[in-house]
């Protein structure tokens, strides 16, 4: 009964702190809603099929290989600038293709390797340049399939030539087997890409669930300054109700600014001309995405919260350390127009695992399974964070 | 002018009340803050009858604050006890603090919070819910006088009505011993005598008050007993009359044309008698073993010298001069 009210009123005094507080409110719902908006608006075309210039491709074919149709079916995809080489044997030429683009001599290469027999199709092995965007990898990848299949189809086309308008036999020889396509390791095989509305709605969301660092450590400093620290340490009240009086307001603040961003993209941004934004169909994996973010964000500004001694680092270091990992984590500047080592480097972004979480179930469709690898990183990120912090709080609160 | 602060323990200036249980019980406590070299609190043993409504005194630096924080909770001794109410934090941590109400010198409150509902904020996180909590926040309305402005912002009130506000949300879980630590600073008169008549009030329905000030003036006229720590010691504890009879007992007050005052504190100096000289240009203080006695000889020999007093006080006038006399008269600026 006693723990019940004094958690009530935790609950009540940090929630009235909250919707008073003009500049958090700010941060936390407005700033979102219109960097939505205005980023999804505004690279809008970014996120289409829109490929400045052709894509360098060399085509390397071992001996014997007898390159003949599949390079001209590649010569006829105007995206594609196609240089075709001759020499060596399969493994050279391999070998060779992953140096030229490794090195970014080509975007793409594709070894063409010889037939072993008459009835076993050739293997080409196609390799993409790993700094490649996933968007310019997905059209690579995409145009050398409409060119294999495009040879395929004309083998089909004479052998129906040759047994079907004429009679049986009276036709030409059909064409020989086409090569069969594999994309090399590294490759994006038609991963899909994510629209600007699927990239930004979370993005900006995550970047303000996490903002909430600045209000909410900003909050607990004015408590230590104003000496409402002191008045709370000589109650009998324990430190776990004051904590939980400061996570769940901040927690359904920001469920709220997630809801009124996602509403936004899937309603308000067609009416102005961008694109919707779907979200999937699977709400108990974003409920959990959401929720994992969530408590990632708050774990965080708790964390801060115990650490930094004024306003002005919590202000300053709560920004900037937020902003680096947005950058970091693929929310300023989207993960794949990055180079490959940057994209690996977000992996320690814990705004990379929400907005790769979002977008799995958004992009891919997926549901519980396909997001809990990046839930369970969330969670247990802020679980470290709140622990930490809770034991921190402890010992602020205890006698010294 | 030598401080008292090495005196080992201190002498009792009036014989004390039965302290057969005592509100508040110290005994022979030892503090020190983290990182410091040295105690902030030494050896201080003190019992503070209920009911009573004690000043606490003591220049910046004299160990006001780690009592109190020894006293609430918020710092753990280095060595000695305290019982209030018979009852060790160590016992029943939750029960300890709720029979002590802390109002902190900074204002204590949620500045976009009402009145109302800082109170019911403070009520609640003191256990306090349902028709309980709703009395006890009428009541803090009431001693703050702020029933008008209830669902104001504490951001909008003046100094004044948030020094009340803070007082009134110490009382919400009516404790038995309040501690106020410069419940006063900084308002108007108005708001400093309706604390006054509060506290009063309170004191007369049995509240034991610990009360700390810089103002003596008002320490002289709200309470009945002090204690004086310097350097971390108590050095004086009791009434404050038989602090003022004591000094009222020892202490002469000269002026002079200010031209003559440093010749005669030269001379005073030297005469038998005299335990300390004080200028305060034009006047001098002296202490004296006894100044009915050696006035005669003092004025004597001053004339001797051809200076002539154009005044001459025997007795200590208020509580500020007796504080003076105990703590000495040197600059305590606090690092």
């Amino acid at each position: 009964m006693r723990r019940a009210a004094q958690l009530r009123g935790a609950l009540v005094k940090e929630t009235l702190g909250l919707l008073r507080d003009k500049e958090a409110l700010l941060m936390l719902i407005v700033m979102p809603a219109v960097f939505v908006l205005i980023m999804s608006l505004a690279l809008q075309d970014t996120f289409r099929q829109n490929i400045p210039r052709p894509m360098h491709l060399v085509f390397l074919a071992g001996q014997g290989a007898g390159p003949g149709r599949l390079l001209a079916a590649l010569r006829r995809e105007h995206s594609l600038a196609v240089s075709a080489q001759v020499s060596g044997d399969d493994r050279a030429e391999r070998a060779r293709a992953r140096t030229l683009v490794r090195e970014g001599h080509a975007a793409l290469a594709v070894v063409l390797g010889r037939a072993r027999h008459k009835a076993v199709p050739p293997t080409a092995v196609l390799y993409v340049n790993p700094a490649l965007p996933a968007q310019m990898r997905a059209l690579g990848i995409s145009l050398v399939r409409r060119a294999f299949a495009r040879v395929a189809a004309d083998r089909l086309a004479s052998i129906v030539r040759r047994v079907a308008p004429h009679g049986r036999g009276a036709g030409p020889e059909p064409l020989a087997r086409p090569a069969r396509l594999v994309v090399a390791k590294g490759g994006l095989d038609g991963a899909p890409v994510p629209t600007s509305a699927q990239q930004n709605a979370p993005a900006w969301a995550l970047l303000a669930m996490f903002f909430l660092t600045v209000p909410l450590s900003v909050a607990v400093i004015k408590e230590r300054q104003q000496g409402i620290i002191t008045r709370l340490r000589a109650l009998p009240v324990p430190s776990w109700v004051l904590l939980a009086g400061k996570i769940l307001p901040y927690f359904l603040i920001n469920t709220l600014q997630l809801l009124m961003v996602l509403g936004e993209g899937m309603y308000v941004l067609p009416l102005l001309g961008g694109d919707a934004l779907t979200v999937g169909h699977a709400p108990f994996a974003l409920a959990l995405v959401a929720a994992a973010a969530n408590l990632a964000a708050i774990g965080y500004g708790l964390l801060l919260a115990t650490f930094v001694q004024s306003q002005e680092q919590a202000t300053s270091f709560g920004a900037v350390s937020v902003l680096i990992m947005a950058a970091i984590g693929g929310i300023l500047v989207p993960k794949m127009v990055m180079p490959a080592a940057m994209q690996e480097l977000s992996v320690i972004s814990p705004m990379s695992w929400g907005l790769d979480g979002f977008q799995a179930i958004f992009v891919r469709g997926d549901g519980l399974a396909g997001v809990l690898p990046d839930t369970l990183r969330l969670l247990g990120f802020g679980a470290v964070c709140l622990i930490v912090a809770a034991v921190r709080f402890h010992r602020e609160l205890r006698p010294q | 002018m030598a401080a008292l602060s090495s005196t080992p323990a201190p002498e009792p200036l009036a014989p004390p009340p039965a302290q057969t249980d005592p509100a508040v019980d110290i005994q022979d406590l030892f503090g020190r803050y983290r990182r410091a070299d040295r105690d902030s609190i030494e050896g201080v043993s003190l019992a503070v009858r209920k009911g009573a409504l004690l000043g606490l005194l003591g220049p910046n630096g004299a160990g006001k604050t780690t009592l109190l924080n020894m006293l609430c909770a918020l710092m753990r001794p280095r060595a000695g006890t305290i019982a209030v109410h018979g009852l060790r934090f160590a016992q029943a941590p939750d029960a300890y603090k709720d029979l002590i109400g802390l109002a902190p010198q900074s204002l204590a409150l949620y500045p976009r919070l009402t009145a109302r509902e800082n109170l019911e904020t403070f009520g609640r996180l003191s256990g306090l819910s349902g028709v309980r909590l709703r009395e006890r926040v009428a009541f803090g309305l009431e001693f703050a006088g702020l029933q008008d402005l209830s669902h104001r912002r504490v951001e909008t009130y003046s100094g004044g009505q948030q020094r009340r506000l803070n007082l009134a949300t110490t009382l919400l879980p009516d404790p038995p011993v309040l501690v106020l630590d410069e419940p006063t600073v900084g308002i108007d008169p108005q708001s400093r005598h309706a604390i006054h008549e509060n506290l009063r009030a309170l004191n007369r329905a049995g509240k034991t008050i610990i009360y700390t000030s810089h103002y003596l003036d008002e320490v002289e006229q709200l309470c009945d007993e002090i204690a004086v720590l310097d350097g971390g010691r108590l050095i004086a504890q009791g009434a404050i009359g038989a602090l003022l009879a004591r000094f009222t007992g020892k202490r002469i007050e000269l002026r002079f044309d200010p031209r003559s005052v440093e010749a005669a504190a030269d001379i005073l100096r030297t005469m038998a008698g005299v335990e300390d000289v004080t200028i305060a240009s034009p006047q001098l203080a002296l202490v004296t073993d006894d100044p009915y006695r050696r006035l005669p000889a003092i004025l004597k020999r001053l004339a001797h010298a051809r200076i002539r007093p154009l005044s001459v006080a025997v007795g200590a006038r208020d509580l500020e001069q007796a504080f003076l006399a105990l703590t000495g008269t040197q600059l305590r600026d606090e690092p």
